[in-house]
């Protein structure tokens, strides 16, 4: 093997861009003649290839989806007597895990396209509520509890809802206003903590790209578990203007936080539940959101913009890291994008334009040399 | 050499339907996985492994194989998610391939998933070498793979999120790749294999 072998700046680029999709067409010809040309160009492709293949993101593919997957081979086989082979009940089984969820008033696919592996085997049946990107949702329970769904955000329940227990699935922002119930405790889970409430009101934000999952309770009491705390572990109550923050940590962006989750304010002993309490909160920056004056104070334009790309459904580029710094306040009520840009652009040197569906912000240097003035 | 499933193998081409029930069950999971990493969705890489199998079972008499079948099983997961990903609507960046596609059919299937390479990609230390190594990258070029490989983001939105000319995008990427080969190669040297 030719350690030493050096492969053509240009040829590298090819490599990389048909490794991640980015190839141009009239650059196909241009690589596969590369490859074709010598058994080590080949060879060198394909060692490429197999990194960029092993580095993938690993899946666990659980027993059960095997079987599930195994009757289905079998049922396509089925002009082959390799049916007589599968026991009657496993059909019955199989069909029940594909027929039996009832999906309503929200987008019927994506649900377990994520999941399959919880795509439980007893017959239940699902409700799912999804508010769409750029708006708000307010839904009613079961139970009389209500529940508004921030822009991009579902909520799921099954039908024992409010007859055995009540329970919920979170992904996104919701403030809950919770019908008290003292025998039967109020549920939410996302996907590492778990917040549980008897009768109160409190906000659950848990978008699956953000690095944090927080709560923070407005009225009564609530208990905030991690789904990895051990059984032993006491839950953390909370009192009334306090504030939970879950860290993320799965394998991959620990590598990619490294620095920032050396940084982050949580005690070395602490180290094994990644729960932060914070007090004194004023609750109505978090819970404003789903009224019609929405409050901001003090919010780096890199935070905020998530907020807004959701709740306007437009994508938010930035041209340089300094302007996402800037922190702004203010209050929120019809405005429309355009307004809301206009009055980012006055308080601070920063431009926005729009270029097909996004809005990109840059830095307006001019302005920043004033703007630098006036602040020291 | 024959192992446990090419002893399976030769009871499926007699038509031995426990066994090919026993060949799913062994190699279902790892098939799924390797799918994964083409396709990067869990439902398509799961089909595309059943339809191999369905594939296997309805042609037994016909296949002849040159090498194991496991590494048969793995070629042809390998090209039949290949074919997918050319229909594959997610694949949102790959440009319409038309009058290339025989070339870019090509490029991908000069692949070749043998033993050496099964061996290496279902070792559980692989996965830790790399991770290993990825610790080791430089905080930028780190990034740019992680958003690459991870987050299917193009060389295109990688540049426009980072502020950075694609080139630096492509050459960070590259520098990564040859990074993990060279830790890789470097690692599992005293082991048999290398890239």
């Amino acid at each position: 093997m030719q350690e030493d072998f050096i492969i053509p700046e240009e040829i590298s680029q090819l490599i990389v861009d048909f490794l991640n999709g980015s190839l141009q067409e009239e650059e196909i010809k241009k690589l596969s003649r590369w490859i074709a040309e010598s058994k080590e160009h080949e060879k060198q492709f394909n060692a490429f290839k197999a990194i960029w293949l092993m580095s993938g993101k690993s899946i666990e593919t659980s027993a059960e989806n095997s079987e599930i997957a195994l009757g289905k081979i079998n049922q396509k086989l089925g002009n082959n007597n390799i049916r007589q082979l599968q026991p009657f009940w496993r059909f019955w089984r199989i069909a029940a895990s594909w027929l039996i969820f009832f999906v309503i008033g929200g987008v019927a696919s994506g649900l377990f396209m994520n999941q399959p592996a919880q795509v439980k085997i007893n017959p239940e049946i699902l409700t799912k509520i999804t508010a769409p990107l750029g708006s708000i949702s307010v839904v009613d329970l079961p139970d009389g509890t209500k529940v508004w769904l921030n822009a991009g955000s579902k909520i799921t329940y099954n039908d024992s809802y409010g007859k055995l227990k009540r329970e919920v699935q979170l992904t996104g922002e919701a403030y809950f206003d919770v019908i008290t119930n003292k025998h039967m405790p109020f549920i939410v889970e996302t996907s590492d903590i778990m917040v549980k409430a008897l009768g109160t009101k409190f906000n659950v934000k848990a978008y699956p790209d953000e690095k944090t999952i927080t709560a923070t309770l407005e009225e009564g009491k609530i208990e905030v578990l991690s789904l990895l705390t051990p059984d032993s572990k006491e839950p953390i109550i909370l009192k009334p203007s306090e504030m939970v923050t879950y860290y993320k940590q799965d394998k991959m962006s620990m590598i990619s936080d490294k620095k920032t989750t050396k940084e982050k304010p949580v005690k070395e002993t602490d180290k094994d539940d990644k729960l932060e309490m914070i007090p004194n909160i004023k609750t109505e920056l978090v819970t404003s959101w789903k009224d019609e004056t929405w409050i901001i104070e003090s919010e780096p334009l890199g935070k905020l913009a998530p907020v807004l790309e959701r709740r306007f459904n437009m994508e938010i580029t930035f041209e340089s890291d300094e302007i996402m710094n800037y922190k702004f306040n203010g209050r929120i009520q019809n405005e429309t994008i355009e307004q809301i840009l206009t009055a980012i652009e006055l308080s601070a040197p920063i431009q926005y334009r729009f270029e097909k569906n996004r809005i990109i912000l840059s830095a307006n240097k001019m302005r920043k040399e004033r703007y630098d003035q006036f602040t020291n | 050499m024959i192992n446990g499933l090419d002893f399976l193998w030769n009871k499926i081409k007699l038509g031995d339907e426990k066994a090919f029930n026993s060949l799913i069950t062994e190699l279902f999971p790892c098939l799924c996985n390797f799918a994964q990493r083409i396709l990067n969705n869990l439902s398509e890489s799961e089909e595309t492994v059943e339809d191999v199998f369905i594939h296997l079972w309805q042609n037994k008499e016909r296949i002849n194989l040159k090498g194991s079948i496991k590494s048969y099983l793995y070629q042809s997961v390998h090209n039949l998610a290949i074919n997918k990903l050319e229909h594959f609507k997610t694949l949102k960046f790959q440009p319409n391939i038309t009058t290339s596609q025989e070339e870019w059919k090509q490029i991908h299937h000069t692949f070749i998933t043998d033993d050496a390479f099964i061996q290496m990609f279902e070792a559980n230390e692989t996965e830790n070498i790399i991770l290993r190594a990825m610790e080791e990258l430089p905080e930028k070029c780190r990034e740019i793979f992680h958003l690459s490989r991870f987050e299917n983001l193009s060389n295109k939105e990688i540049s426009d999120q980072l502020n950075l000319s694609q080139n630096t995008v492509r050459v960070q990427i590259f520098r990564a790749i040859t990074f993990l080969k060279d830790f890789l190669n470097n690692t599992s040297r005293k082991k048999t294999h290398s890239l």
